[in-house]
């Protein structure tokens, strides 16, 4: 109050200078607010476009070096890279949805047919182990998952920039902190992916293996490609037995747990065995706040993707009235696909032991059906 | 006139318009710290719990490219038996991409 007091009392030509000041002010931002405030956004989200870009430019080089290790002609690599990081896959008409998930099905399977294929004319020296290709075709959809990041986040920036909309580039201002954290946690999935490491999303196959090589479990039968990229093991443990699911590793894969499922359902069916239930196990999700590691039951197909496995296993134990368990090990998006963190591995012997609890307590009679869910990568 | 200006503040004036100045830094320059501190990346230190299948003893070394569960590795400390690699995972330290 006294420096305003005293600047007021200099003169009254300071006075008027000072008030006009003010009104001009409040007249620029009456008119002129929305524009310097969309300025602002402009420079912060084309701050965070550039670190977008250093991150896709990173994740592409780091690729495409390792992928060149692999090749024998590395002047053609970039090129079938380039062709390869641009493709994209079109989902089916969903107007007339009866009958959609087989085609979802077909379209999904011929895309993974072909990228896997593809990245196998990329590497193509001799004796490379077909769990290193897994994991070379992992790094090439992180490196894919970081382009569409930073094409779609342009794409918006642009769009707002040209047509000069303030509420475009407000909505971009607000998402783009989250969508830089994603971005970042693909760059060090690619990392992951290149060492062969088992990321948090492996904790379900990890478990699944445990659960079969350990001193206690016998095992009976092990059918390796018992359906595509999918491993069965029957085994016996506390004399109970077992139909224990995995994908094959430990090259970076998921496997087909439905199809498994609904083909060990409809043999024992045939056999005429009692199914007690099946128990899912997978990573999911955690809320903010929540520990990662954290272990928590409940019912239902505990399984992500596109939903085409979730459909056939929820169809299947419907039709024959099997309970569905669930048992999720909690983590963030970004500790899923990066290497597993110390909590989440230490998680194991907490999913056994309800496991064994479950087979003792609710699922008393007939066999058990037990699918370790995720990326199998490093995990054989 | 500007001299007049000046010749009328007191000291007063004078330590509030620094704060002010002093507080339009600090903000700056913390957003600009906050901007720097996004492209920090966590380097993964990534670790190997071996587990011996003879005596049950464990041991924490490096992961090594090419490690993946159940390997079998190196040999026991304690009893010279086949150890297999029991669990990967990473234990985490940050620091600064260039």
């Amino acid at each position: 109050m006294n420096m305003i007091s005293s600047v007021l009392q200099i003169s009254d030509e300071y006075n008027m200078i000072i008030q006009t000041l003010y009104i001009l002010l409040f007249i620029v931002l009456i008119f002129f607010g929305q524009r310097i405030q969309f300025h602002l956004s402009l420079l912060e989200v084309g701050s965070i476009l550039k670190q977008l870009l250093f991150l896709r430019n990173t994740a592409i080089n780091q690729t495409l070096n390792e992928l060149k290790k692999y090749s024998q002609d590395e002047t053609t690599v970039e090129k079938k890279f380039n062709r390869l990081i641009n493709s994209f896959m079109i989902l089916p008409e969903a107007m007339d949805p009866s009958g959609i998930v087989k085609k979802v099905e077909h379209i999904v399977d011929t895309r993974e047919t072909r990228f896997l294929d593809d990245v196998k004319r990329i590497v193509n020296k001799e004796n490379i182990e077909e769990a290193k290709i897994r994991n070379l075709s992992n790094m090439v959809e992180a490196a894919m998952a970081l382009n569409i990041i930073y094409k779609i986040v342009q794409h918006y920036y642009l769009l707002a920039k040209k047509t000069k909309n303030f509420f475009v580039m407000a909505q971009l201002q607000m998402i783009v902190p989250l969508i830089f954290n994603e971005a970042k946690s693909y760059l060090q999935a690619i990392t992951a992916f290149k060492l062969g490491t088992p990321i948090g999303d492996s904790i379900g196959p990890l478990i699944a293996h445990k659960f079969v090589f350990n001193d206690e479990t016998k095992i009976i039968e092990e059918k390796k490609e018992f359906v595509k990229d999918t491993t069965l093991y029957i085994v016996e443990k506390n004399g109970r037995t077992f139909y224990v699911i995995k994908a094959s590793g430990p090259g970076g894969n998921v496997g087909k747990p439905g199809e498994a499922i609904r083909k060990i359902i409809n043999s024992l069916k045939k056999e005429k065995k009692r199914i007690s239930g099946v128990i899912m196990i997978d990573a999911a999700l955690k809320l903010e706040g929540e520990k990662t590691g954290e272990v928590a039951e409940g019912v239902g197909a505990a399984i992500g993707g596109i939903g085409v496995e979730k459909f056939k296993i929820e169809e299947i134990t419907t039709k024959n009235k099997i309970p569905l368990y669930a048992i999720i090990i909690k983590q963030s998006l970004a500790e899923a696909i990066t290497t597993m963190k110390k909590e989440i591995a230490q998680s194991v012997n907490d999913v056994i032991s309800r496991i064994e609890r479950l087979a003792r307590e609710e699922l008393k009679e007939g066999v058990i059906i037990l699918a370790g869910i995720g990326n199998t990568i490093g995990v054989p | 006139m500007y001299q007049e200006f000046i010749l009328q503040l007191n000291n007063f004036d004078l330590i509030i318009i620094l704060t002010l100045i002093m507080i339009f830094i600090f903000i700056i320059l913390s957003d600009m710290r906050r901007q720097g501190r996004n492209m920090r990346f966590k380097t993964p230190e990534i670790a190997v719990q071996l587990l011996c299948k003879n005596c049950g003893f464990k041991e924490i070394r490096k992961f090594k490219e090419g490690d993946y569960i159940s390997k079998h590795t190196d040999k026991c400390a304690k009893c010279g038996g086949d150890m297999i690699i029991d669990l990967i995972f990473i234990e985490e330290t940050t620091t600064k991409k260039e």
